[in-house]
């Protein structure tokens, strides 16, 4: 009688536990009908029927969008191991759509089950995996948008470069080059008046002709170095290997009229061979020897020195153009190399103002670098990085 | 538009259909065990694989006559339905309580290695088939490819019991 008693306890214990879980319980028969719902299912069950009646008997096609066929069948899978995912007949407020169950077999003592447990689990076990993997994907589009748009950018501000670059070179050099056929009249003019009238002009005539014949030469060394430096822009230099001692040694060679005439002393230590275009090396060097000599101090002879370092892990190598001549204000090195940029007037110290300019557009022109800074000794020092030339 | 073949392509890339596919499916059990863990991925490709063993099974069921195959014709079937894609298992023993089955190859081949839920396939088809005409089954895998082991062993028990997976019929 005892033991009665307590398994009748123990089954009402078993039974106040299925019907307090926090969750939808039911216990359910190889035809899917419902045999046991516990609280929640219920409350379940009545929510969705709401004004209907809900049938003493129920099966689970009668709450969830399944046929009986396939509730059985997904039951049997789901034993396995697996969840069954079961939406619900109709739509409700506070409802879930979808409700996701972990089915238990129940055998007694048969090796086919006979009955199933079925139990709710809180929220979409791979809802949020996916969540985050559906994130991850917008966010790489996203991504790859924004790169698509930012290369798009970046071709159109480099065709516009180009194409501004272009419009800039025809302009300049038809400009240029448009400006020497009057000025080679005008020179031929003053020549004729100087020929044929110079006689007749009184002294202040005749100096007024000379001046305007040397305005007129240094706007012809203007235009030259103009149409130099426009050849210049965007322009793509086929590199080779170039001895800098070689280069050097023309440059010295042509400028020995103004070394000797400034008494000025040139020497040059170990160069390396650089990758570089022959003219525009002549031409580079040229311009920083003779802007030496020509802004040389007036109180000491020039000395101008040529040395190079050794080449960093970039494979370039750094050449020092010294000289001990005026030297450059601090304040005024930063826009030396600007088109037309003066520091002394014509009269003191001739030139176009173009000289830098085209020495920088030529080392940038060689993926290289010019910079200015000041000489410890007086004077300046010029800084060159130039790409080595390679062994292949 | 016609285009003509990529000169040199069949050098660097050998992929055919079938090689495709197998990586296809590694990828996405790839995925799915990052993403959602080892588990769920197994729930998932068993999921697949139950539903394949549905439809073998009806297929056999046609091919023996019968509305139930017994224990040596589920055997058979189980060997004929991996020969057919390339993962030839044999029977190495056999008797009212388990099959016992082994191989030396896989049919996803080496992109099976470091992807266990693949595995999952094989626990499925195997255990539905033999639960749907056998009642219940039990599928344990000692040895498998995907873990490293020289050649898989599949135990499908047909007694109640704690290792592998249960199926009912």
């Amino acid at each position: 009688m005892s033991s009665l008693a307590d398994a009748a306890r123990h089954r009402d214990n078993e039974v106040s536990a299925f019907q307090a879980l926090p969750k939808h319980a039911m216990l359910v028969d190889r035809a899917a009908r419902v045999h046991v719902a516990n609280a929640g299912a219920e409350k379940l069950v009545r929510h969705l029927f709401q004004d209907e009646a809900v049938p003493e008997r129920w099966a689970l096609p009668d709450v969830f969008e399944i046929s009986l066929e396939d509730a059985v069948r997904e039951m049997l899978i789901a034993a396995s191991g697996d969840a069954m995912l079961l939406p619900l007949r109709a739509k409700r407020p506070g409802l879930p759509r979808r409700i996701r169950f972990r089915v238990g077999a129940i055998r007694n003592g048969t090796r086919a089950p006979n009955r199933f447990v079925l139990v709710s689990e809180s929220g979409d076990a791979l809802g949020k995996p996916f969540r985050e993997l559906n994130a991850e994907l917008e966010g790489a589009n996203e991504r790859a948008r924004r790169e698509r748009q930012h290369r798009l950018c970046l071709e159109k501000a480099n065709n516009d470069l180009n194409a501004a670059n272009a419009e800039l070179k025809s302009f300049a050099y038809a400009v240029s080059h448009d400006l020497k056929s009057p000025l080679q009249t005008v020179s031929m003019l003053l020549s004729e008046l100087d020929a044929c009238g110079s006689r007749a002009l009184d002294r202040e005539k005749a100096e007024l002709v000379g001046m305007s014949r040397e305005t007129l030469s240094r706007m012809s060394v203007l235009i030259e170095d103009l149409l130099h430096y426009t050849e210049l822009i965007g322009s793509v230099m086929p590199c080779e290997p170039c001895p800098l001692e070689e280069v050097l040694a023309d440059v010295i060679a042509d400028l020995r009229a103004e070394i000797t005439g400034a008494s000025a002393t040139v020497r040059t230590g170990p160069l390396p061979v650089v990758s570089g275009e022959p003219v525009m090396l002549r031409v580079l060097f040229q311009n920083l020897l003779s802007n030496a000599i020509k802004f040389r101090h007036p109180d000491r002879p020039a000395k101008i020195d040529i040395g190079a370092e050794e080449a960093d892990s970039d494979e370039m190598v750094t050449i020092r153009v010294a000289d001990n001549g005026v030297g450059i204000a601090p304040e005024y090195r930063a826009r030396i190399f600007d088109l037309f940029s003066r520091l002394h007037r014509h009269d003191e110290i001739p030139g176009s103002g173009l000289g830098l300019t085209m020495c920088r557009r030529i080392v940038q022109n060689l993926n290289g670098t010019l910079d200015v800074d000041e000489n410890p000794d007086g004077g300046s020092i010029f800084i060159l990085k130039l790409n080595v030339a390679r062994d292949d | 538009m016609e285009m003509a073949p990529i000169a040199g392509a069949d050098k660097v890339i050998s992929r055919n259909r079938d090689e495709f596919l197998r990586e296809l499916l590694s990828e996405l059990a790839n995925v799915l065990e990052s993403r959602v863990g080892l588990e769920a991925a197994e729930g998932f490709i068993g999921r697949v694989g139950s539903r394949i063993g549905e439809t073998m099974n009806e297929e056999y069921r046609a091919i023996f006559e019968t509305d139930a195959l017994d224990v040596t014709q589920v055997a058979q079937a189980l060997v004929d339905l991996k020969e057919r894609i390339e993962g030839a298992f044999k029977v190495e023993s056999i008797s009212p309580e388990k099959i016992v089955l082994v191989n030396s190859s896989c049919p996803f081949a080496d992109q099976v290695e470091g992807r266990e839920s693949l595995c999952m396939m094989t626990t499925s088809v195997f255990g539905r088939i033999a639960a749907s005409n056998l009642g219940y089954a039990r599928v344990e895998k000692p040895q498998t490819i995907a873990r490293g082991d020289l050649g898989c062993r599949v135990i499908v028990h047909l007694t109640e019991g704690e290792a592998g997976r249960e199926f009912f019929g």
